[in-house]
């Protein structure tokens, strides 16, 4: 039996409640994206809040926090087995108690120690790629398409840096942003708008181009090294790369 | 005629580029009710295309140098275009790259314009603008200018996350060559200040947990390779002197970059050594992470690191006889010996062991680097290796690649901007 859930956390964590209490699934899955396979039996878990909570609250006093983060983490990714890779260790954590934590070389506390640490390393990335640019009325916005869904795990950390400033951090690809001002922000839907940049914006991204051309080396030129730092994928939004990217598709600007 | 920000943005980051530190890490701060914090892990920003991580704006405040020290591309004698910041300038340039989240903060060198004390008052006038006009919570590392007023200095220190002098060349003969205006005296007395001040800060915490802090990222410092004749024995002994004596978060590397002509320095045409500085990093993370100690590593008769095989190995490669160990048995440190096995992996092994014996197939995914590890491990009594465990059987399984090949296979600034273990 496959328990399908509304695609959040929430609803994930029922769908384990309802192994424990209706009837033990072997995988599990969001609704948004099943393929509904002819041979496999299925069954949509409505979300409730309680059973969730009741979930959430074993993890936070039975394991230590690392458990709950790699649950969480590993929930965020984009991997398509991501709910059934998460069943077969909380089955084991269950089994096995705070323990679960030390097993390393366990196959599966390895699946979702690896895939949780994956999660955690985009997000460190995004949290210095990411490029503000100040639009008029002096608010920032960034945009970026990340692979797992970071968005709110960068969040309270731009919201802590930025202070006073306001701010949105949309993600182009799940089309929900982030909007924040005085250390708060709130998750939105969003719907991409065009805004035009302040009258400094241009002035400032040639002083930030320039600074990154003038700190290169010459001698220790190594841009396979560079690439292995900066993948391809992330340059578009990177504005320091955005020459580079002209010459490569042989555009003009 | 006045240059605009663009041109002296251009000179002055060009100065500053062989200053390798950009390191970010080692100060978790929250913002306090203005601009910025600081994450302990550190936080890249971008990669330039040498490979090196960008995290803070890195600049000299001047390149206009009263000094003359042959290897420095700012010296006195060298006709270049000379410029100078303003204050104003580089606060709001630091300002503006770090709201886009270009910067993590700033970092500023400068040469010594005028005089010691004119430069390290104008640092001081530059920090206290950033933090207590514009309320900047984001790192900041700045020069301590040798030979000026310690007062000075400590008010920097006040205000800096990090702060650094470098040695540049391990042994007075060599400063003595190429840097005659600089004496190691003068270089270790601001060094010493400041490892004084911050284990005082630091004992002061304890009973009051608002004293002030005195540069709570620590001190580091970098020194040239390949400028001198120095050994890499010599250079590494150096290295673990500072971190002893000074208790240095970081020694940086920096291969020399002919920049300068001159009969004392290596010829225009010298390449950077690049592999050589990659293997003195590795070396320096065996000292600070890995419990060896500079004569292990270099012991007598041995002057420089093997460029074929990495330090640990080479190591083991001496030690034979303490290996194989048993991974259910071995202890932290002894484990940490083990080529291929990292403080990470180590300690995934400890925390198992715990619980759980260690099995033959859960050392790949603990991280442990079986394809070098396996020559020198038993697990649960059985050898991983295959055969007898001699250097040319396990040279034969490693064989490097061919020298020329291995520029640009191996990482220069691998961990160069981590301090306590990295990320994740």
């Amino acid at each position: 039996m496959t328990y399908l859930h509304d695609g959040t956390l929430d609803g994930f964590l029922t769908c384990i409640y309802a192994h424990y209490h209706s009837g033990k699934a072997d995988n599990i899955h969001a609704e948004k994206g099943y393929g509904y396979p002819l041979l496999e039996e299925w069954k949509v878990v409505e979300t409730v809040d309680w059973q969730a909570r009741k979930v959430y609250d074993a993890l936070e006093e039975r394991f230590p926090r690392q458990v709950f983060l790699d649950v969480y983490h590993t929930f965020l990714s984009n991997r398509e087995d991501k709910d059934g890779i998460l069943l077969r260790y909380l089955v084991l954590a269950f089994k096995v108690g705070a323990d679960i934590d030390r097993l390393h070389g366990d196959p599966v506390v390895h699946q979702v120690k690896k895939t949780g640490r994956q999660v955690a390393f985009e997000r460190h990335r995004f949290l210095g790629l990411l490029r503000f640019a100040e639009m008029e009325g002096k608010f920032l916005l960034a945009r970026f398409a990340p692979d797992a869904d970071i968005l709110e795990l960068v969040a309270g950390h731009f919201a802590d840096r930025l202070g006073q400033e306001r701010f949105i951090i949309e993600d182009t690809k799940r089309k929900k942003a982030v909007v924040g001002m005085d250390g708060k922000w709130v998750l939105a839907d969003w719907e991409g708008k065009d805004w035009n940049t302040s009258k400094e914006e241009e002035g400032m991204q040639g002083l930030w181009k320039a600074y990154f051309h003038a700190v290169a080396i010459e001698g220790r030129k190594n841009p396979k090294l560079q690439r292995q730092f900066v993948p391809l994928k992330y340059r578009s939004m990177m504005l320091e790369f955005s020459e580079d990217k002209k010459r490569d598709t042989g555009k003009k600007s | 005629m006045d240059k605009s920000t663009l041109d002296k943005l251009q000179i002055l980051a060009d100065g500053a580029k062989y200053d390798v530190s950009c390191a970010s890490s080692g100060v978790e701060k929250k913002n306090q009710g203005g601009l910025g914090n600081a994450a302990a892990c550190g936080i890249c920003h971008t990669w330039s295309s040498d490979g090196r991580c960008v995290s803070l704006l890195k600049t000299l405040v001047s390149n206009d140098c009263v000094f003359d020290c042959a290897y420095c591309a700012s010296r006195s004698g060298n006709d270049i275009p000379r410029a100078s910041f303003t204050a104003e300038e580089i606060v709001e340039l630091t300002i503006g790259f770090y709201r886009r989240n270009y910067i993590e903060g700033l970092f500023l060198s400068s040469a010594i314009e005028r005089s010691p004390n004119h430069t390290m008052e104008k640092i001081v006038r530059i920090l206290q603008l950033l933090r207590e006009r514009e309320k900047f919570f984001g790192y900041i590392h700045v020069k301590a200018i040798p030979g000026a007023d310690p007062q000075l200095i400590h008010q920097a220190g006040l205000l800096a996350d990090r702060m650094s002098v470098n040695l540049e060349l391990p042994t007075r003969e060599s400063l003595a060559l190429l840097a005659p205006q600089k004496k190691p005296e003068k270089l270790y007395l601001p060094m010493e200040q400041m490892a004084r001040e911050i284990r005082q800060s630091k004992e002061e915490q304890k009973s009051f947990r608002h004293a002030p802090k005195f540069v709570p990222g620590g001190q580091s410092t970098q020194m040239i390779v390949g400028a001198t004749r120095d050994s890499d024995r010599t250079i590494l002994k150096a290295t673990q002197a500072l971190y002893r004596r000074f208790q240095m978060k970081r020694v940086y590397f920096s291969a020399y970059m002919p920049v300068n002509g001159g009969s004392l320095l290596p010829s225009l045409q010298t390449a950077p050594p690049l592999l050589r500085e990659h293997r003195l990093y590795q070396a320096d993370w065996l000292l600070r992470f890995y419990g060896f100690t500079a004569e292990e590593i270099l012991p007598e008769g041995t002057p420089d690191l093997d460029l074929e095989y990495d330090p640990k190995i080479h190591w083991a490669f001496r030690h034979l006889h303490e290996f194989p160990v048993e991974v259910n048995k071995a202890d932290y440190k002894t484990l940490l010996r083990v080529p291929g096995i990292g403080p990470t992996s180590a300690g995934r092994i400890v925390r198992q062991r715990g619980v759980r014996k260690v099995g033959q197939e859960d050392l790949q995914r603990m991280g442990v680097a079986l394809k070098r590890a396996r020559h020198f491990l038993t697990c649960g009594g059985k050898y991983l290796g295959d055969g007898e465990l001699t250097v040319d059987a396990v040279k034969e399984v490693l064989h490097p690649l061919p020298r020329f090949s291995q520029v640009g296979l191996f990482d220069p600034g691998q961990g160069l901007h981590r301090e306590v273990g990295g990320f994740p």
